[in-house]
């Protein structure tokens, strides 16, 4: 499989969505049976760049090269005739149904033919063998575990013959001891001379893992590096560009009121749980919650935000909020909001029995107008229009407007769940200072994000969460990057 | 002696009743096993009732009728399809509009054929089926249980209800299958109801598959959307209906039960059964949603 | 707009379907619109027939905003027209102006009841409404003509029906609008369809419970995380729906017929779907659409007299043409949408 010209190569590539512009001038090549890092920030256009290899969306402008050829692909049919494989960050398998019918899926062959599943379990068992993979075909998807579910992703490419591996957030949803196993086989499958791209935002799994990497900001690729030749630091600076969060030092002191006070929890809905965790926030305190996703964070949300979800037997425990409460969801789409009615109805949701709204049974619509007239102003939510459809405003004035539907009723006790994710960089910024603001304010504030950088910037400590207990406390002025990194997978 | 041949009897009418179910039911895990919601089913049966009925009559046969209602069955479902897939109408709105629709198009027909508001003219009774469809109602639910388990048509079906993004992947048309899924539910279905105007009676009468379209969906959902289980629940239900008809004029204990109460009996076991107080169902994942 | 388009390209479908009976489209059109509003009688007929279409599109639609398919409204009505057939047979003796009152509230609270069991099963059983609602029909059925034959028939009578509620049940006397109407079961309960759908509308839009059941429609887990219990809304939801179907025992026995009859009811419950598809489930607008599938209706069943070869089952048709052209002019709202992208 040697051959003189590099496995993949992007020239000039480009891609815009009407005026939105995701990729310009994508410029890279990757080596064959080497390991591609493709790193940046949330909306820099790594996933959109992977997508047009993988035949999911066709370029604006430029060419990819495979193997030296060019790569027109219609969809990604094409791609994969062109042994190319991708594992998606949702995987893309049928949870009813066992691991090897989702396997057999992939193969051609006539509707009426019948499924050759003892001759192809064989075969994969020796695949999986062969690259130290340990896969229970028969098992149905929905017992295995997400590591495993991973694997029979990965598997499933590796039976079409691929040689060209792409991997999205591999790493987003897996336990520390998953990644090692993983990072294992896709060391395996370099030395069989499978070439490997993969897109993480996880720097130090790019230096462990990685051979070269290409560095994306806003749509661009800013610097092609050899992991040898680089760090982490060098990395994190070349993706963020100029940092946008300096840590601001805080001009207003802690109060000394409790406003948020956690005892003795214990809660668990199916694998996902935390075990007695103890947490206390003061007026005018930012606390973050570090941890890989997946660890206990979801369960400590709900826990605060809707005790009812949890089966009686699965909650115990003590949680105290002194004052009103405010929260944005970790998933605005879901949780929080009513995509399809307008703007107003949706700054209404959730306060619709305050006084300030409702008159007894009658709503103040004149009112609720007003009040989301004026919260669109204050947060420049654009465009200004109380009655546009939620769904119809970009990511950013979304959150914009979920977050100021928490904020602007001055709530004591604020719980910031992911308030960034999906949101464009300038709205990111925003929303930071509406935090501070709060907090300045005198509320206590609780803060769950999967992003370092964010919690750094924001919070007067950390705590770690892994595997459902507080591992790790570091104060502001000790935090540091590898060490709570180092926390968040176990190795504290 | 009395005993055993009652209890004969009654096993011998819960087989021919559960026939027009059996056929409806694998219609309908066509339909949704592909994804697809159908509510349609009783309309199916009706046409396939109609069709079979008419068809049988002017042949003096009832396979051609058993023929025609097939023709019949393809070309509704088909119809069908092309409202909830292509023309991305409602499911089950369009499933109660059709419904509507062909309990309005078969007076219209019949006063045209036959003078009628809604009968056709009987089959000579040696004419029509004796066993024939209860013995292909059989044979379908072990054929689709096969095909269902061994082969590749049979996981893209599975994969179009659970995960059809994944069938995309895989470079295999969702809508195709949906298509073809659906489109063959209509067969089904419309067999069902040429078993009752072939098979359970010799003509067809107006409305005459009385919500057995319904009972057909439910014994599907209480089956779990699996071919053998859902033939089980045809088969419960109709003993229901069995027992029902077994029953009217019936006393116990002195008291005569009225009528109506046997009638609703199955019903009452449906939402029982559906309600998960006998295990829970669930559906493929992806049925209802549009792609 | 594209409603009233697929609404037209319904019926001009469902009018060309007569050319295979040999007669012509044009014609079938221009007896519908006589029968339908040709005469003061003919018009009362009409919005007799208009009035339960309201009360059901009222039903369907308070469903649909609360993300249920409430296809029980057929049942809700059976029973609580029964229900009111009932008071009125065994309480004959019971003054005017609260007899008939006694009667709704009856009447009303069994179209609730019948509404919330579905609604329940749904908030904690999780099973799907519209196979249940539709279960439920089937034994509404049962039982209200078990009732009918049973319980109270009719003894003037082979019909399937009950006795007749005593006169104070009736507001006939003191109604304006079947004054208007002579010898058609048109009555003042029109009226009330017009107040109810009103007042729906109000409670939809400019209240805080209606807004939560708008909220759990929309998105219930959203709702859930508001504060909004989704199980209390889907029962109030589904047992004020059932309340709304269940006024049709207004218009048919205090109104006018002062008995329930088996089969009164050519599937209202059904038409109701249609009613409030067409309207877009807006209150008001049902009040308009309510009236259009009156009109047809009646229009409809004059078929049988005026043509040969066309029965009164023709209004199926055309209701169901209607639904499907509506159901499908999504398409092109959809087909926008990706043009967009």
């Amino acid at each position: 499989m040697i051959s003189s010209s590099p496995a993949v190569e992007f020239k000039g590539i480009s891609k815009a969505f009407g005026d939105c512009v995701a990729n310009s001038d994508i410029t890279f090549s990757v080596q064959p049976g080497t390991i591609h890092g493709i790193v940046g920030e949330n909306g820099a256009g790594k996933s959109t760049a992977m997508k047009m290899l993988f035949g999911l969306y066709r370029p604006s402008g430029g060419e990819i090269f495979v193997h030296g050829k060019p790569a027109d692909f219609d969809s990604s049919i094409d791609a994969m005739n062109a042994k190319i494989g991708m594992v998606h960050q949702h995987f893309m398998l049928a949870e009813p149904l066992t691991a090897l019918d989702n396997i057999l899926l992939q193969q051609k062959g006539s509707a009426f033919s019948l499924l050759p599943r003892k001759e192809q379990k064989d075969k994969l068992d020796e695949i999986a063998k062969r690259y130290g993979f340990e896969i229970d075909l028969m098992a149905k998807v929905e017992d295995l575990s997400v590591g495993a579910q991973q694997r029979v992703e990965i598997l499933k490419i590796l039976s079409q013959h691929s040689e060209i591996l792409i991997l999205d957030e591999p790493t987003a949803v897996l336990t520390p001891q998953e990644v090692r196993d993983l990072f294992q086989n896709l060391q395996r499958l370099k030395a069989e001379g499978k070439t490997i791209l993969i897109i993480t935002h996880k720097l130090k799994e790019v230096m462990a893992l990685t051979d070269n990497v290409s560095v994306f900001r806003a749509g661009r690729v800013v610097a092609n590096r050899k992991t040898s030749e680089t760090s982490v630091a060098d990395l994190a600076e070349l993706m963020v560009g100029r940092r946008l969060q300096n840590p601001q030092e805080r001009r207003t002191a802690i109060g000394t009121t409790t406003v948020l006070k956690v005892e003795e929890l214990t809660a668990q809905i199916g694998a996902h749980r935390v075990e007695n965790i103890g947490l206390e926030i003061k007026s005018g305190e930012i606390v973050g919650i570090a941890g890989v996703e997946g660890n206990g964070q979801d369960i400590l949300i709900r826990a605060l935000l809707d005790e009812s979800a949890f089966h009686k037997k699965d909650f115990s425990g003590k949680i105290t909020i002194n004052g009103e409460l405010g929260s944005f969801p970790e998933d605005r789409l879901r949780f929080g909001v009513l995509p399809s009615r307008p703007a107003y109805e949706n700054y209404l949701l959730g306060q619709h029995r305050h006084p300030k709204f409702a008159k007894g049974l009658f709503l103040k619509m004149k009112e609720v107008l007003k009040a989301t007239k004026d919260a669109m102003e204050l947060y420049d939510v654009r465009p200004r229009k109380e009655s546009l459809e939620f769904d119809r405003f970009s990511g950013g004035n979304q959150q914009k407007l979920v977050v100021a539907r928490a904020l602007l009723q001055n709530p004591q006790v604020v719980v910031a769940a992911q308030p960034t994710r999906g949101v464009d960089i300038g709205a990111i910024e925003f929303i930071h200072d509406q935090i501070r603001k709060s907090r300045d304010a005198g509320a206590g504030v609780l803060l769950i994000s999967s992003e370092l950088d964010e919690l750094m910037a924001l919070s007067d400590r950390i705590l770690v969460l892994y595997k459902g207990h507080f591992v790790a406390e570091f104060p502001r002025t000790s935090f540091d990057e590898i060490s709570i990194g180092a926390a968040m997978g176990g190795g504290h | 002696m009395e005993t055993a041949l009652m209890l004969f009897a009654l096993a011998l009418a819960t087989l021919r009743l559960a026939t027009p179910l059996i056929f409806a039911s694998m219609g309908g895990m066509m339909s949704e096993r592909s994804g697809i919601v159908n509510v349609a089913l009783e309309s199916f049966m009706l046409v396939g009732a109609f069709v079979g009925a008419v068809a049988g009559y002017y042949s003096a046969s009832a396979w051609i009728g058993w023929i025609a209602a097939l023709a019949a069955g393809l070309i509704i479902g088909a119809l069908y399809a092309l409202f909830v897939i292509e023309l991305r109408a409602d499911q089950i709105v369009t499933g109660m509009a059709f419904n509507l629709l062909v309990m309005g198009i078969i007076p219209f027909i019949t006063k045209i054929l036959f003078n009628s508001t809604g009968s056709t003219p009987s089959l000579q009774v040696e004419d029509r089926f004796n066993f024939e469809p209860l013995l292909m109602a059989f044979i379908l639910v072990a054929l689709l249980t096969f095909w269902l388990k061994k082969s590749r048509s049979g996981l893209w079906l599975l994969f179009a209800g659970e995960h059809p993004e994944a069938l995309v992947a895989s470079g295999v048309s969702v809508r195709k299958v949906r298509w073809a899924a659906v489109t063959l539910s209509g067969a089904f279905a419309a067999w069902g109801g040429a078993s009752l105007s072939l098979f359970l009676a010799s003509a067809y009468s107006p409305m005459m598959t009385g919500g057995r379209g319904f009972m057909a969906l439910a014994a599907l959902i209480f089956g779990k959307w699996k071919p053998l289980p859902a033939f089980l629940a045809c088969l419960l239900f109709a003993f229901a209906d069995a027992v029902q008809i077994r029953l009217q004029g019936a006393q116990i204990a002195g008291i005569e039960i009225p009528v109506q109460f046997v009638q609703i009996l199955p019903y009452i076991v449906t939402i029982i059964a559906l309600a998960g107080f006998i295990g829970a169902s669930r559906p493929p994942k992806a049925l209802g949603k549009e792609l | 707009m594209k409603r009233i388009l697929g609404f037209a390209i319904g019926l001009v479908v469902a009018l060309s379907l007569t050319l295979f009976a040999g007669e012509n489209p044009f014609n079938i059109f221009m007896i519908l619109m006589r029968s339908a509003f040709g005469s003061m009688y003919d018009l009362g007929l009409t919005l007799s027939y208009a009035t339960p279409m309201i009360f059901c599109g009222l039903s369907v639609a308070i469903g649909f905003h609360a993300g249920l398919f409430n296809i029980g409204a057929e049942g809700q009505l059976v029973m609580a027209t029964a229900t009111a057939a009932a008071i009125g047979v065994f309480f004959p003796n019971i003054p005017f102006p609260l007899a008939p009152i006694v009667a709704l509230l009856g009447a009303l609270a069994m179209g609730a009841f019948w509404g919330w069991i579905v609604g329940w099963l749904k908030a904690y059983r999780g099973s799907h409404e519209v196979i249940m609602t539709i279960m439920m029909n089937f034994i509404a059925a049962g039982l209200a003509s078990w009732f009918a034959l049973k319980v109270i028939p009719n003894p003037q009578s082979q019909n399937p029906e009950t006795a007749m509620v005593s006169s104070n049940y009736m507001f006939k006397d003191y109604d304006l609008i079947a004054r208007l109407f002579p010898d058609t079961p048109a009555n003042a309960s029109l009226g009330f369809a017009i107040v109810l759908a009103i007042l729906l509308w109000v409670f939809l839009w400019k209240t805080t419970w209606g807004f939560e059941l708008r909220a759990v429609g929309s998105n219930p887990e959203a709702a859930h995380r508001a504060g909004i219990s989704e199980k209390k809304v889907q029962m109030f939801a589904m047992a004020l729906a059932g309340a709304c179907a269940g006024f049709v025992a207004l218009s048919e026995v205090m109104g006018s017929a002062g008995q329930y009859r088996v089969g009164f009811s050519p599937d209202y419950g059904f038409i109701g779907i249609a009613v409030a598809l067409l309207a877009a489930n807006n209150p008001l607008g049902i009040i308009v659409a309510g009236f259009l599938m009156g009109a047809l209706h009646k229009g409809a069943s004059d078929l049988d007299l005026e043509t040969t070869t066309i029965t009164r089952d023709f209004s199926r048709i055309i209701q169901a043409l209607i639904i499907l052209g509506v159901a499908a002019s999504g398409y092109w709202d959809w087909l926008q949408k990706k043009r967009k992208r």
